[in-house]
Order: structure tokens, then sequence, then C-alpha cells
């Protein structure tokens, strides 16, 4: 089974051919990681998935249903969640209240004028917290956390719609180095123990040939290699035209602790 | 009608377009730099025609002549340039890291200051000014007769665009701009000395207003009143124009000055209202105006500001008892001035909800407190309705136009709603004022009484508190339940709640239409009470009160708003009377405001 599809999607902006035919497919469970140097295309490829941008060609497809064209809200119904670059939040509650507040949200009903909000859902926010390590800080206000927590709990808001495909642009963009592992280790079990799809994009080499089931090399809006990291990892053309020195010691050392 | 008809009207419009382009190229060109709307823009405009009023005729005296005439323009421009530095120098370098808000509120202050000033310089009397020399006759085009004057004012917006265009290409100034425009951050970053751009700037937009409002004389008097209409324009024009763009404020303005003459002949009482239903329909098809850039949201207006907090019960009974003491031991005048401050309270805390919950910062709140009003009055003394039955219509009808409003203009964020509603709020007024047979024009709709069984002061205090308190708890609970929390949520961010599926603009629509039927209840309790209506009520003063009364008290006290009210309501009291510098004294006290607590205030949003 297949929760997300990409047809052949194209993009451009202008002169510049910034997405050019992209094709790729995601199963439950999976990690897919899309990489490439910057300008790749990687984040307009994200956006024309997250539904931002129309895509000029090609389609999208979100657990069987079209949603080439479908706003940002829509395709969250059809049960994608996303974290974003730097960390998307709701700043003025604290954790267990965004939490909360994210559960009403996937639960529908944003127009009630007279329920409580906070309770109900007071128990599942906890479990939540307790499923991204951050039990300890439900009562801190989202805005006064350290960023590393600030993405968890971002997390959290994410999963509380129960997606079935997470996009992560950059998980662990901004996080200190000891904080990237412990973080994607994270993603990966709830991938497993959920039967999510994760889609992700990533600088961290060390974080993608470690933890992506497949990976994605897009140079100049196409991709130029696809599969698991060890065929990726051998491919001379990306080696060539991504890797350079630095990134293959990256997948080296990786394959290392891996 | 006649081919010549349809010319002069062309021509009228587009020698409107002219002026309203000058004052807009400024607005825009100072946003593009220094992200500061300035809402003393207008103020400007109508300094320049005071200046020139005052210039041309002893210079016209001395040499009649053309050149003279526009020599004494762009002195009087120069004027307005040299009080725009002093302003950026004195009080906008001052606040360019205040939230959005309150920088806009400062402008304000500085609007009542200036009005004042004028009117202490100038007297209340309009002045016309003098015709241009060589221009004051009509050519005859078509069997019509067109004022020279109009053709040539046609031609000066062109020219300056022109101009204007050459000083952005080809000047390291106009460069700069372009840069900064772009990219502020990375102009400061290559060592730009921001300060002497940003004063620059201004004073050009100062320059370009003053301008504008000194071309104009020969068509159209110099009055004390003509800043408002004129920001409210310029408003409009460079939010469809494109936020920056100054060519994009040139098409705007033709788009509008065109409607404006075409429209008057078809909607002669609402032309206004059709320049708002284009600017709407521009806007929803480009949100980023005819051509400027998209931008990225717009946060930081109002970012970790914290929502009202929920209702405490010991309150309540205060409040309860307070207005029955009132009732049964004071006098009508208390009385009076209880019933009021309910409506002020309710207008107050629907604008507190829309600001802290939804994140929407209206500048044209009192429009629907007005709204409720009028359609009070009028179906009470026009339409016969018992008061009952006008009081339900009151809200109603505010909550309807905020609805369409909201369902029009919701999905613009930030600071281009702000102005939207403040262009919005300038119509409502200008259709109450000009809709003579109608709403009876200056002079408003009297003799609306309340039912007998409410008809001495103390009963209809208690109707109004028994209206107003249930309005303002039911509120209070909606802020914590789903949908206020959702919208608060909705403000923190946006990206989130759409990743989350949340219908976002839905719910600002709905929050928009909630909030105008409350401030439309107050407003149709406030036509019984004070037994008449007229336009002043839904003025942008208004709208600024009640902004400035949610500042005074603090967002997040619970009873913040009411003591606003309160505070606000003293100060008018006791220094109106006293002096006919309400307008400077008020305005010196938000300047005093924003410039005393820049950090305070933000700083105590913040921490909350």
């Amino acid at each position: 089974m297949t929760i997300l599809l990409v047809e052949n999607v194209s993009k451009r902006f202008g002169g510049v051919q910034a997405v050019a035919g992209v094709s790729l497919s995601l199963a439950p469970q999976e990690m897919l990681a899309v990489i490439g140097p910057n300008g790749a295309g990687k984040s307009t490829l994200f956006n024309l998935i997250g539904g931002q941008l129309p895509p000029d060609s090609g389609r999208v497809v979100i657990a069987g249903r079209e949603a080439t064209r479908l706003p940002v809200a829509a395709r969250a119904r059809l049960g994608m969640g996303r974290t974003f670059q730097i960390a998307e939040t709701f700043r003025s509650f604290t954790a267990q209240q965004a939490v909360e507040a994210a559960l009403l949200a996937a639960r529908g009903a944003p127009f009630r004028l007279f329920a409580r909000a906070f309770g109900p859902h007071a128990a599942e926010a906890r479990a939540l917290l307790a499923e991204v390590g951050m039990e300890e800080a439900a009562a801190t206000p989202v805005s006064t956390l350290a960023y590393g927590d600030v993405k968890r709990v971002e997390l959290a808001l994410a999963l509380a719609a129960a997606p079935r495909l997470l996009l992560m642009d950059e998980p662990t963009a901004g996080m200190a180095p000891a904080e990237r592992g412990a973080l994607m280790r994270l993603v990966r079990g709830l991938a497993r123990g959920r039967g999510m799809g994760v889609l992700f994009t990533e600088h961290d080499m060390d974080s993608v040939f470690a933890f992506a089931d497949r990976i994605l090399v897009m140079v100049r809006g196409a991709v130029i290699a696809a599969g698991a990291p060890e065929a990726v990892r051998a491919d001379p053309a990306v080696r060539e035209a991504y890797l350079g020195k630095a990134g293959l010691a990256a997948a080296l050392r990786a394959r290392r602790h891996g | 009608m006649e081919w010549g008809f349809w010319l002069a009207q062309a021509v009228s419009g587009l020698a409107g377009a002219s002026a309203l382009f000058l004052t807009a190229a400024g607005l825009t060109l100072v946003f593009g730099v220094c992200r500061i709307v300035n809402f003393a823009h207008g103020s400007f405009a109508m300094v320049g025609a005071y200046v020139a009023v005052t210039l041309l005729p002893p210079l016209l005296a001395w040499s009649p002549s053309l050149s003279v005439f526009l020599l004494g323009a762009v002195l009087s421009a120069l004027a307005v340039a040299a009080l725009g530095a002093a302003v950026e120098l004195l009080l906008l370098r001052r606040i360019y890291r205040v939230p959005e808000l309150f920088q806009l509120l400062a402008t304000f202050g500085l609007v009542l200051v200036i009005q004042d000033g004028v009117l202490q310089l100038w007297g209340p009397e309009d002045i016309p000014g003098p015709r241009a020399p060589g221009l004051g006759h009509g050519v005859a085009i078509l069997g019509e007769r067109i004022p020279a004057y109009d053709l040539f004012l046609i031609a000066v917006g062109p020219v300056v665009l022109a101009l204007l265009t050459l000083l952005l290409r080809a000047t390291r100034f106009g460069l700069l701009i372009q840069a900064a425009t772009r990219d502020r951050e990375m102009v400061a970053a290559l060592g730009v000395n921001q300060a002497l751009l940003f004063t620059g700037v201004f004073a050009l937009g100062a320059f370009l207003a003053g301008l504008g409002g000194a071309l104009q004389v020969p068509r159209i008097p110099a009055s004390g009143g003509m800043d408002l209409p004129i920001i409210a324009e310029a408003f409009v024009v460079t939010v469809v124009g494109g936020m920056g763009s100054v060519p994009g404020a040139f098409l705007a303005s033709v788009l509008i000055g065109l409607l404006q003459a075409f429209g008057i002949l078809a909607f002669p009482k609402i032309t206004l209202v059709l320049v708002f239903l284009v600017m709407a329909a521009v806007l929803m098809l480009r949100p980023q105006g005819l051509l400027g850039r998209p931008e990225p949201p717009a946060r930081g207006a109002i970012e970790g500001l914290a929502a009202l907090p929920p209702p405490s019960p010991p309150l309540r009974a205060l409040a309860v008892a307070a207005i029955l003491a009132v009732a049964f031991l004071s006098d009508d005048y208390l009385r009076k001035v209880a019933t009021e401050m309910l409506v002020l309270a309710i207008a107050a805390f629907s604008l507190g909800f829309l600001i802290a919950n939804a994140g929407i910062v209206s500048f044209g709140h009192a429009a629907f407190l007005g709204a409720g009003a009028y359609a009070a009055a009028l179906l009470s003394v026009r339409a016969g309705w018992p008061m009952e039955a006008a009081l339900a219509a009151g809200p109603l009808f505010a909550g309807t136009l905020a609805l369409l409003f909201g369902a029009a203009l919701a999905r613009m964020g930030g600071i281009y709603l702000a102005m939207l509603t403040l262009a919005f709020a300038q119509i409502t007024h200008a259709v109450a004022f000009q809709w003579v047979e109608l709403t009876g024009g200056d002079n408003g709709i009297v003799g609306v009484r309340p039912a007998w069984w409410a008809s001495d002061r103390a009963s209809y205090l208690l109707l109004a508190a028994a209206l107003v308190l249930p309005a303002i708890w039911a509120l209070r609970r909606v802020l914590s339940a789903p949908f206020g929390v959702l919208l608060r949520a909705a403000r923190d961010s946006e990206p989130r709640a759409l990743a989350l599926g949340l219908p976002v603009v839905a719910m600002r629509v709905a929050a928009f239409a909630l909030a105008g039927a409350l401030a439309g209840l107050g407003g149709a309790v406030f036509a019984f009470s004070r037994g008449s209506v007229d336009p002043t009520l839904l003025a942008i003063p208004q709208s600024v009160d009640l902004l400035a009364m949610l500042l005074l008290g603090g967002v997040q006290a619970v009873a913040g708003p009411l003591l606003g009210a309160v505070a606000l309501h003293g100060l008018k009291d006791a220094v109106m009377p006293l002096t006919d510098l309400w307008r400077l004294f008020l305005g010196l006290a938000i300047l005093l405001l924003v410039l005393a607590f820049p950090r305070g205030l933000a700083g105590a949003w913040r921490r909350a």
C-alpha cells in the first residue's frame, strides 16, 4: 500500500525549472529522505506536496485520494501532517495546552462556542507529550522552552492529528548534534509504531544515512538517484554531483555506527 | 449622454487620481523601506494644502506666472518634507521596533496633534486656493468645457511617476530604497547608514504628500477635515496597487479615480461603496495587490500577546452591584454615563477579542458600533419598529456587515487588514454623511425613544446592563471554548493551524462577525440612550478611542477595557469642556504612552 504517490510533478519560477518531473512513492512505516545541494528544489518539492504551491504539471495522491489541487487544510484532513524548518507551534500556550489545542483542531468542530476547550483531551495530550519525551514540560509555556524541546513539542502537535503521512522539513535544523540522533531515532520509532510514512529533507548527512530507509537525490530539480542508503552511497553520479569529499566522509562515518 | 460629458467625467476622475497618486506614492515608499504605515500621511497632504494657500497668493501677487505657481507648490512640499524629517527624527526613529499596532497608534496621535495645530494656525474656515495662472480657463473639447488645470494635473501624475522611476533606478539613494524594500536586513548588513536612509525616505514621502495636497488647492479648498478621507483613499490605493510598489500605486489611483468619477453617475450616494467593492474584488484575486510581490504573512504585530483571561465570578458580582447602585442610588446624569460606559465596554471588549484572540487589528471597529446604532435608530424612527425589535436588529445588521467585510478581506492578514478596516470605516462614515435622505447626513437621526417601560434612565440602565453584561460574559466563555482557543492558536501560528486542518480564514470571518455583532449591540443600546445617532459615532476617531481604551486599560486585565473606558471617558469629560485643544492633548497623551513604554508595553505583552 502507498500512503503518498507523486507522479511527474514540475514547477517553474520564471526561467528556473525548480522541480522537473519528480516522481516518488512512500509506504507506511517508511522513512524516505530527499537530499540535494542548495537550490536542488527540495523545498519546492515539499511545498508542492504540502499544498503551499500548485504544481505546473503532474499529480499528488495522498492515501489514494487525488490531492494535487487541494489546499493545505484539506490535505491535513486526508492524513498529512507536517513539521517546519523553523518550528511552528502555539507559543502563547503551555506545552500541554498547545497539544490539547492541536487535538481539538484535529477532531474538528472549531466553531463550538461554549464547550470547554481544555480538559476533555488532557489525558491524550499528556500521552502525546510522553511519546515525544516532553511530559516533564507539560506546564511550561512553549515560548520559554529550549529550541530542541520546541521541536519535540511541534512533533507532538503534528502527531495530534494522527497523520498517516508526515512531512518533515529539516527536522534537525537548529538542534545540537547530540540531540539530532535522539530525535531521528524517536521519529523512526514513531513511523514504525504508528505505521506512518515519513518524508523528510535534511542537511545533516549523518541523520540521513543512519535513519532513512530510502534516499532520493535531487540535483537542479531532477532526481538523479534513488534507493537504499547503500546504493545511493555507491552511486558514482551521486558522489560526483552531490556528496563530494565531505559528504562521502559523513556517509562512511554513518555506516560505521549503523 | 454625450461623448463630451463622458470625457469631462473621465478628466475629472484622472485629475483627482493624479493628486491621489502623489500622496499614495509617498505612503508606499515609506512603507516599503521603513515598514511603517504612517497614519499621518494624509495630515501631511493637508499641511501641504494649507501651506500652499498661504504661500501662493503673495508669490502670485509678486509674479503671476505658472512657473511661480509651480515653485510655490514645490516650496510647500519642501516645507512638508521638513516636517516629515522632523517627525521621523523625533518620533518614528524611537518606535521602529515596537509592535505595528503601537506604530499606527502613535502616528494617529500625530494626526490629532496636526489637526489641532492646523486649526490653531489657520482657523476653522475652509481656505480656497488661487487659480494657477494660465490654467484658469476651460478648454472646449467635444462641446464640453474642461478645466485646463485638470488637464495639467493629469499630466503631473505620469511625470512624477517618471521622475520617481528615474530616481529609483538611476541614483544611489533610489537604489538603496529599492534594495531596502526588498531586504532591509541585508542592506543594513552591508553597512548602509540606515538612519539617514530612513529619514531621507520619510522626507521624500512627506514631500510627495505635501505636493499632492498643494497641487489640489486650485480644485479643492484647504480644510481641516481633509486628512482622514485622504489617508483612507491612500490606504486603499497602496493596498490595491501592492504595498511598496510605486507603479502599482499609479495604476490603482487611476482605477480608483475613474471609478469615483463614473460611479457617481450610477450610484451618486454610494460611490465609495463601489470603490470598496472593486477593491475587495481585486484583493480576492490578487491578495498582494496589482503589482505587489507576495510577502510572508505579517506577524509580529501582536505576536506573543496573551489572550484575554477567563471570567472571574467576583468581578461579575462587583459589576452587577455597581450597576444596581447607580440605577437606584444616583442621579440621571450618572445613569446616562453608566449606560454609555456599558456601550463603550462591549465595543472595546469585542475589539479586544478580535485583537488578542483572532490577531486581527481593526482600526475601524466603530463602523460596527455605528452600524448597529443606525440600524436601530432608522428602524425605530423611520419604520416605526418597537424598541425591542430595533435593539435586536442592531447587532444583526452590524454582524451581517462584519460578516460581509470579513468574507471579502479576512484572508488579508496583519497590517493590510488593519489598513482596510480603516478604509472601510471611512467609507461607512461617508455613506452615513452623504446619504442625507436616509441617514439625515450630518444631523443624523433624532427622536430615538425607548419603549415606555424603559423610558426613565434607571430602567434603561438596567435594560442596557441586562443586554450588555451577559453578552460580555458570553464572549468570555467563548474565549475558553474551542472556537476562542483555536482562533488564538491560529493567531500564534497560521501554518501550524492549517497543517492541522483548521479552516483558518472561515474562523477569522466568524470572529469578525461575532465582534461586529457585539459592537452593534452596543450601538443599538447607545442609540436609545442618546436619543439620536450621527456620523461621529462611526468616524475613525471613535475607532481609535476604542483602541486607546484597550491600551489604557491593558488588554490582559480582566477589567482592562472597562477601566480604559472609564479613564478615557473621564479624561474627555474633564478635558473637553476646559479647552478646545482636546485633540492636541489626546494626541500627545497617545504619543507619550507609546514613547514612554515602547518596550514596557511590548515587553509586558510578551512576558505574559
